[in-house]
């Protein structure tokens, strides 16, 4: 049953995959290849905050390190002439380093008072790149024209990636590799520890768990990932502003877990795939009501479906369980 | 420096800071009640503007009247919103934080439909001004500060003498044992989410003729609001008078030394190191030594 159940998963991924892939071979509209890639990003943001969330930490914290992953990468790659791909790790690096000084001071404080110091670390970030060295990071305005990432293979080829076909694989490759590595640590004793920790903190300890440790890795990771698409967005959008990266995008992250279901690892990603794929629809017919949708939604989940999408399917798939059986008489399934 | 500057600046601060303690009243009674962190507070107080633009602005209903009103309707809205949705979300931290985030936009994008999103003028409550120590002050800034030391003063002798006001403080305290000792929780809930959605409008009507109204006044607002109340301590109402008259004073002693941005940057660093070193903020310390 178990290994019926992971051949089933293991095929729709691929198929996901696959599907994927093909999009701009059906349609190469530069409106829906933008939307993609936007959505690929903010998988690759929700999943990795979603490791934090697990390690029962609500940081805030997620626009600020992508601010820091997309300012590295625009301005090494604007006034010095870096390449793309080196200015990529460096990005992840300085956010880690930022991530692991302000974790190793924040992590102490308890939930609500956590996320304040977070938030409130996003509007410092925001404020200091708006206000500080404004001949290097631009100020309010921001910074523009920032140079697209070329392929390099010396003697043989050098693509420089410009279109929205290719910004539109660059972003499925890393969003893939990206999900694997969350995968790879969900599935890891360390996701087993976060959950741990996430379920009963004090029950962790007393098994010998450092916790402040593993809160400060998850914290970690999480800013890593936030970096990489920062770095991924300021050559793609060609302009940052500080105003990219207010809270406003954090809780749009927020909207996500809850409505996708924080619970299981691709809850968030059904999440975000609803929402950002249903606002399209409704932007391109209804104009500007995306917050007033995304608020609706938001609310009606929380009040009726607090489990999120997933756990409506969930639902249904015990539903269809049942029916499946012939109704009364049969056993539900435990799923 | 000019004589007059620093009278001028210590009474500025004084008039900004009644309003900061109305608004970060509300928030904080909301956060020690229902444990909710308000992200709608904002927009409660940019409701509450756009009633007085309507009840005073519009049919030139009297300002004190007007003003009653709309702290009526705003804890009523108040109420309603606690019963549909924060009710069902009651334990559940980041539920009530994620959907006070939902109703804020829900609320801000409402009232760009239906009031449009040019900026209203309210026409001026108070005319004239008066002059302490060389430095002068328009009387509607007076005026609004003494409402706002008025309600706030009633706010403490409701929460301090009357038997709902005892009730809440306990709530406050420990849920659990409220339960115990017969006080229906839920209407305490409501009534709390209602008076603390009222104080806010009411900070918005005194405001509004002060300074103009739209649907995006309240993110600024809710910044205030909690930077005070991490200030004062989550939950702690003497705390939150504290910190919303010292951020009044500091706010406008600091923008004469430096630049506004600066100002509001130093603010949340000494959010940060408050959180860090004081978690529960400078009202906890006058708890201690009580």
């Amino acid at each position: 049953m178990i290994a019926r159940d992971k051949l089933v998963k293991m095929t729709a991924v691929i198929g996901i995959a696959i599907g994927a892939m093909t999009i701009p071979l059906i349609t190469q509209s530069p409106f829906i290849l933008h939307i993609l890639f936007y959505l690929w990003l903010q998988i690759i943001l929700v999943c990795s905050l979603r490791v934090i969330f697990d390690a029962d930490l609500i940081s805030a914290a997620h626009p600020a390190f992508m601010a820091i992953g997309a300012y590295t990468t625009s301005v090494l790659t604007m006034r010095f002439g870096v390449s793309f791909w080196a200015t990529l790790p460096l990005g992840i690096i300085i956010a880690v380093i930022a991530a692991a000084a302000i974790g190793s001071i924040t992590l102490k404080l308890k939930h609500v008072y956590f996320m304040l110091a977070t938030f409130a670390f996003v509007e410092v970030v925001r404020l200091l790149f708006s206000n500080w060295c404004i001949d290097v990071f631009g100020g309010i305005p921001g910074l523009i024209n920032i140079p697209h990432p070329n392929i390099t293979i010396p003697y043989l080829f050098e693509i420089k990636i410009s279109s929205k076909i290719q910004y539109y694989y660059l972003g499925l490759v890393l969003l893939m590799l990206s999900l694997f590595i969350l995968y790879t640590v969900e599935m890891s004793r360390l996701g087993q520890i976060f959950k741990a920790i996430g379920q009963s903190d004090m029950l962790a300890q007393s098994i010998g768990v450092n916790i402040s440790r593993y809160k400060l890795l998850a914290f970690v990771i999480g800013a890593a990932f936030a970096a990489l698409v920062g770095s991924l967005f300021a050559p793609f959008n060609r302009l940052i502003s500080p105003a990219d990266f207010s809270m406003r995008e954090c809780i749009l992250l927020f909207t996500y877990i809850i409505v996708g279901g924080m619970k299981s690892f691709y809850g968030p990603i059904i999440g975000a795939s609803f929402l950002i794929l249903s606002s399209m629809l409704i932007l391109s017919r209804f104009g500007p009501y995306e917050s007033l949708f995304y608020g609706f939604v938001l609310l009606l989940v929380l009040i009726f479906m607090p489990q999120g999408l997933v756990g409506l399917t969930k639902h249904i798939s015990s539903l269809v369980e049942y029916f499946g059986r012939g109704g009364r008489g049969g056993e539900r399934g435990t799923t | 420096m000019d004589s007059t500057l620093i009278p001028q600046a210590a009474i500025n601060g004084l008039l900004l800071g009644s309003v900061y303690v109305l608004i970060a009243l509300g928030f904080t009674l909301i956060f020690g009640i229902l444990t909710i962190v308000n992200f709608a507070h904002g927009e409660m107080y940019m409701l509450g503007g756009f009633v007085i633009y309507y009840v005073f602005g519009e049919l030139g209903c009297n300002y004190f009247l007007a003003m009653i009103i709309t702290t009526l309707i705003l804890t009523l809205f108040g109420m309603g919103v606690e019963k549909v949705i924060f009710r069902q979300l009651r334990g559940y931290l980041l539920g009530g934080f994620i959907a006070s985030l939902g109703l804020s936009w829900v609320l801000v994008q409402s009232s760009m439909v239906i009031f449009g999103i040019t900026d209203k003028a309210v026409p001026p409550a108070f005319t004239g001004t008066m002059t302490v120590l060389g430095a002068s002050f328009p009387f509607e800034r007076v005026a609004g500060a003494l409402i706002g030391f008025a309600l706030t003063g009633l706010l403490f002798l409701f929460i301090r003498y009357t038997k709902t006001g005892k009730a809440m403080r306990a709530v406050s305290q420990d849920r659990e044992a409220s339960y115990l000792q017969g006080i229906n929780v839920d209407r305490i809930n409501n009534l709390g989410f209602g008076i603390g959605c009222g104080l806010a409008g009411a900070a918005g009507g005194l405001m509004a003729p002060i300074f103009y109204i739209s649907p995006n006044i309240g993110g600024p607002v809710l910044m205030k609001a909690f930077v005070v109340v991490v200030l004062g301590g989550m939950g702690n109402i003497p705390g939150a008078v504290v910190g919303g008259m010292l951020l009044g004073v500091l706010e406008s002693f600091g923008s004469i030394v430096m630049p506004i941005t600066s100002v509001q940057l130093l603010f949340f660093v000494v959010i940060v190191v408050v959180l860090l070193f004081v978690p529960n903020g400078l009202g906890g310390i006058f708890d201690r030594t009580r």
